[in-house]
């Protein structure tokens, strides 16, 4: 595979060094309101039925024979621009689309951008916009990214109250959550309940599940990738929302008219606020809330120079009368250069920083407890796009990362006499080098392919551990030795190719085939022993004693549109084969353990699933509908006598269907149902009782997973109501403003978010099985948004 | 520090849930009985008397009636020093009893290791545990307190002990209130030195508040569930004792506890607590569950007053 591959990108590269004689169109594509460049907006040559789409950062290249060109620039939406052009030497094109008014969203917009599902060689790709995740029900009427991406094929959550989200059956911790490049280690507030992503502050949201592009590593299942809105440079602008949970607020102005712009955007909960009339007076000085707070500038130096430096802070707080406090998130700030070599060579360099950590605290006077844990690292990526001529742009470039983990730093006072508990920090070294190329071979067939070469070196200062043989086949292995190393000296090192394949083959102007493979390398990994993600769940590299867990998945899928795209159909399957996986050895301790090595297994995985996807995605009445069909199971020596088991994340059914209707110009109305196979669980088959105490719970078989908890549905609903456009003098409003009414779990079901074994607490020898809703009841809720 | 990180996650769970509307409620599940297996609860002490081991089968479950007893099974315990302890079970209700021959003869001595031989339906089982030193008790003390993050006002105690010097000492502080053993998950009260966990670097300094503090029970009032009462009343008699405990001794009550109070948010997958117990046959699949301890013991007791 890896030298199929290079012999294609040397051919890419050729067949472009010997395309002469031709001119660049090139330029950006920005939205004419707000300046805001526009992602994946598409140009198009009719002449010869060929075009290109803008990168991420709205550019667009395009070299052509000199000729007359009618080129169209379509973006869904947006109305289409016509040019017509006479290339005789290079242009450089800067292009604003206008966004089509809300009044008018019944006409129909014809662009080539609607049929991107089946012409785009990316496949396993969930994009939404963000007027649709507006449109959505959410809880508590607060929209939300995260949330409205699990209502996509293929992607889930082990229920309410658990952190993240799954892909293909993969870890929370498997997916690579992307903020303006820099990588976010918890993408929840609150459990999952929220995202981390202010929706207001949100310009593009893309989430890549399966034949994944080279650029992208270092998690195994999914690519989140999310872009924030630069900030108007036109005029001031100013949008926000008051709702149940949280108040959000951005502001957004040009700093130099179309040359520099910044965006500022906040949001905080006050469900404490809310509730302080309710609690007695030893709680009244609790806190408990979250926020988070995006800033971003940007300038335009000059035609070939652009910086964007973007800020991000977020975190959750608890904090009962000083007497318990605990508190975590996620800080990042990147720095963004984007050069233009020559009109077809596009070059962006960032610069990142990015900070998880949580803290707890506990007691007080002479007898507290103080813990923090965190992941910080930084990181440069440097990339270049040759826009080599319409048929092949080629992208390469590199990354290397420098990751600090503390997985532990405790400070603890026992009437007086303190005591430091300090897990060793680990330091490693992740770097990566790719090529790639975005080939269209003829009009059916068109190619994405490319090479990545990973490497993580697990480096000193610390100690590195040797353990030796458990006494069973999956126990605790006990420490045998330690090692000391220097700052930089390397403990162990390991690389890795990573060939990625992917073809789009065009059966007809409305169908298509697209096959992706994909390997990819996770060297830091989450461990987690909890039955759902949490945010105390620690990130720890691969060292001398974890190997990194290696992914395969091969993907195909058959895509095709209906009456003039009104209706998108697709389906894929997928099979992904895991080696190294990182499992738990029965009771492990993974919170404050220096030999949290010897509590880790290695074993395989596999996971395999088709998906089905169909979308109305024009009318007053739209939505989608999506069903997946998937297994995933996991193998360790020792565990579940040795055989394979469904994974926790397992889910056999997930249906999700999406519908909004459009009542009028004021009144729209949309409902989402899902129903999803409950998640695998251990339950007891036995118990036993020792010196007085009871109902002590045993699988005697010693199968995991061994149960499902009950199936999952919830219906949501909501309306939303536009404030009146015109004001009673027959002028129209300047500013936008709408409400909206939800009702999440409209039909009050207690869905399970796990079933535990207990003793009857007035009865102890008397056992019950307790199940947990987090969402015990309906919320109904109502929000007000504005922008002006 | 793992019951730390318990206790937080407690709070946090609690604020979370609360805010969210979340339930908790009893339901039916149909679960598979499994496969019988001995159960031998077998714990000695270095208190004067008789020592009992019980020998029982695991049950279903939700199968609330008296384990079923193993009977015609032989135990045997033997302590380093080459001395045999017979138990039998004269009157077939399978506690197999030690009695000594003369009433100053105690089984349990400091530094000593003890190894049970279990032998029953063809297979055998032994388990090996020494008795470790325990702490010096200073004193059980109670104060009034006033109502505080949802803890109710009434009496509350401490028990200060100081661990020796050495790291490595685990313990196991058992309470009894008016005489009644607290039993539950979350009455299990351990301790590795004076924290609770290894590494923990508190060795040889008192037990750190929340051992300190965990004697005191919980309970809901019976008349109403909404309602804690207060871990002790004037009147109460309260009694701990400290088992000396060895560090496997110490994981196996750590887990017990964690299968227990298992629940919420931060829920752990339920696993198998371990056991000491070896199958004699290496080639017998059959397993046993149940820990062989072996403790020295120390008792404070006190009743509270006005």
């Amino acid at each position: 595979m890896k030298k199929i591959i290079f012999t294609f990108l040397l051919l890419g590269i050729m067949s472009s060094v010997f395309a002469q004689n031709k001119f660049t169109l090139s330029g950006y594509l920005k939205d004419a309101k707000s300046g805001e460049t526009l992602i994946g907006a598409t140009v198009y040559v009719k002449e010869l039925s060929t075009g290109t789409i803008s990168n991420v950062y709205g550019f667009y290249s395009i070299s052509l024979d000199p000729g007359d060109y009618t080129i169209t620039y379509s973006y869904v939406s947006y109305t289409n621009v016509e040019k017509i052009i006479s290339l005789t030497e290079n242009i450089k094109m800067d292009i604003e689309l206008a966004e089509i008014s809300t009044e008018l969203t019944e006409i129909v917009v014809t662009g080539e951008a609607e049929d991107e599902n089946i012409s785009s060689v990316q496949m396993s790709v969930n994009k939404l916009d963000i007027q649709t995740i507006q449109k959505m029900p959410a809880l508590f009427g607060e929209v939300d990214i995260i949330r409205s991406i699990q209502l996509l094929p293929g992607v889930s959550t082990v229920g309410e109250g658990a952190t993240g989200f799954n892909v293909r059956g993969g870890g929370v911790g498997q997916n690579l959550v992307l903020l303006d490049e820099a990588p976010v280690y918890n993408s929840s507030h609150l459990f999952g309940f929220f995202s981390i992503f202010n929706p207001d502050a949100v310009k593009d949201v893309k989430l890549l599940r399966g034949g994944i592009p080279a650029q992208y590593g270092g998690r195994l299942s999914s690519i989140l990738d999310v872009r924030m809105k630069e900030g108007n440079n036109k005029q001031f602008a100013a949008s926000g929302g008051v709702g149940a949970i949280f108040s959000r607020l951005t502001l957004e102005a040009p700093i130099v008219k179309d040359k520099a712009s910044f965006i500022l955007a906040g949001r905080r909960s006050y469900i404490d606020v809310l509730a302080k009339p309710f609690l007695g007076e030893d709680l009244k000085n609790s806190k408990f809330n979250f926020y988070d707070l995006t800033a971003k500038a940007n300038w335009n130096i000059n035609d070939n120079n652009r910086i964007y430096l973007s800020g991000y802070l977020g975190r959750d707080v608890f904090n009962a009368d000083n007497v318990f406090a605990s508190d975590w998130g996620n800080a990042t700030t990147s720095f963004r250069w984007n050069h233009l070599f020559n009109d077809r060579l596009f070059s962006n360099v960032t610069v990142f920083y990015s900070n998880y950590d949580y803290r707890l605290a506990f007691g007080e006077g002479e007898d507290t407890f103080d813990w923090k844990s965190r992941i910080i690292n930084y990181s440069v990526k440097p990339e270049l796009t040759f826009y080599a001529n319409p048929k092949n742009v080629i992208t390469f470039g590199g990354q290397a990362t420098l990751y600090e983990f503390d997985p532990g730093k405790a400070v603890g006072q026992s009437a007086g006499e303190v005591t430091n508990i300090a897990l060793d920090k680990k330091y490693a070294l992740e770097g990566a080098l790719y090529l790639g190329n975005e080939q269209t071979v003829t009009n059916w067939l068109s190619l994405s392919y490319g090479l990545r070469f990973s490497y993580f070196n697990y480096m000193g200062e610390g100690n590195a551990y040797s353990f030796g043989e458990s006494e069973t086949t999956a126990g605790r292995k006990p420490v045998t030795g330690a090692e000391v190393f220097n700052q930089w000296e390397s403990i162990e090192t390991y690389q890795n190719f990573e060939p990625r394949f992917a073809f789009n083959l065009r059966l007809n102007p409305s169908s298509s085939i697209k096959l992706g493979y994909n390997r990819m390398a996770q060297y830091i990994h989450l461990v987690s022993n909890t039955v759902a993600s949490t945010p105390l769940d620690i990130w720890t590299p691969s060292t001398n004693n974890i190997r990194p867990t290696l992914l395969d998945q091969i993907s195909l899928g058959f895509f095709k549109n209906f009456k003039d795209n009104m209706y998108e159909f697709s389906v894929e399957t997928y099979y992904k084969d895991y080696q190294d996986v990182v499992g738990y050895i029965d009771n492990a301790d993974l919170l404050l353990n220096e030999f949290i090595e010897g509590d880790l297994l290695r074993g395989d995985g596999r996971a395999y699933g088709v998906e089905f996807y169909l979308k109305k995605a024009k009318g007053k009445f739209n939505g989608w509908i999506s069903y997946t069909l998937a297994r995933t199971e996991e193998r360790f020596d020792g565990i579940n006598r040795d055989e394979w088991y469904a994974a926790r994340f397992d889910q056999t059914h997930n249906l999700n269907v999406v519908a909004f209707y459009d009542l009028n110009k004021r009144w729209s109305f949309s409902a989402n149902f899902v129903i999803v196979s409950g998640t695998p669980a251990t339950f007891p088959t036995a118990r036993f009782e020792f010196q007085g105490i009871e109902g002590v719970p045993q699988n005697s078989e010693e199968r995991r997973n061994n149960y499902r908890i009950p199936v999952y549905h919830r219906l949501d609903l909501s309306a939303t109501l536009q404030g009146k456009r015109v004001k009673k003098n027959g002028k129209t409003r300047k500013n936008e403003d709408y409400l909206v009414f939800s009702l999440y779990n409209a039909y009050n079901r207690r869905n399970p978010f796990s079933i535990n074994f207990q003793n009857n607490p007035n009865n102890q020898s008397q056992t019950q099985a307790v199940r947990l809703s987090v969402v015990g009841s309906f919320i109904p809720s109502v929000s007000y948004n504005f922008k002006f | 520090m793992k019951n730390i990180i318990y206790i937080h996650r407690f709070v946090v769970g609690f604020l979370l849930l609360w805010a969210l509307s979340s339930c908790e409620d009893i339901i039916d599940i149909n679960l598979d009985a499994g496969t019988p297996q001995l159960s031998i609860d077998a714990w000695i002490t270095d208190q004067p008397g008789t020592q009992t081991v019980k020998l029982r089968l695991t049950r279903s479950y939700f199968d609330n009636s008296p384990a079923p007893l193993a009977l015609n099974a032989t135990v045997e315990i033997e302590d380093s020093e080459g001395n045999i302890y017979q138990f039998l079970d004269a009157d077939n209700d399978g506690d197999y009893v030690w009695m000594s021959a003369q009433s100053t003869e105690i089984m349990g001595v400091l530094g000593r290791t003890y190894t049970i031989t279990v032998s029953y339906n063809g297979e055998t089982y032994k388990a090996s545990s020494q008795i470790n030193r325990t702490p010096r008790i200073d004193s059980l003390v109670y104060e009034f307190r006033e109502e505080r993050l949802g803890n109710p006002a009434g009496y509350y105690a401490e028990i200060y002990a100081r661990d020796p010097q050495g790291s490595g000492d685990c313990y196991w502080i058992r309470t009894y209130k008016n005489g009644k053993f607290l039993n539950r998950g979350q009455d299990i009260n351990i301790a590795y030195d004076a924290g609770f966990s290894a590494g923990g670097n508190v060795d040889g300094v008192y037990f750190i508040t929340p051992i300190r503090e965990g004697i005191n029970p919980f309970f809901e009032d019976p008349e109403d569930s909404n309602v804690t009462l207060p871990p002790y009343s004037i009147g109460d008699d309260l009694e701990v004792e400290i088992y000396s405990i060895q560090e496997d001794a110490f994981y196996f009550l750590q887990e017990v506890s964690t299968q227990l109070t298992n629940g919420g948010l931060f829920a752990v997958p339920l696993t198998n607590v371990r056991t000491n117990y070896v199958n004699q046959n290496p080639n017998s699949d059959k397993k046993v569950v149940g820990y062989f301890g072996a403790s020295a013991v120390v008792t404070a007791e006190t009743t509270v007053e006005e």
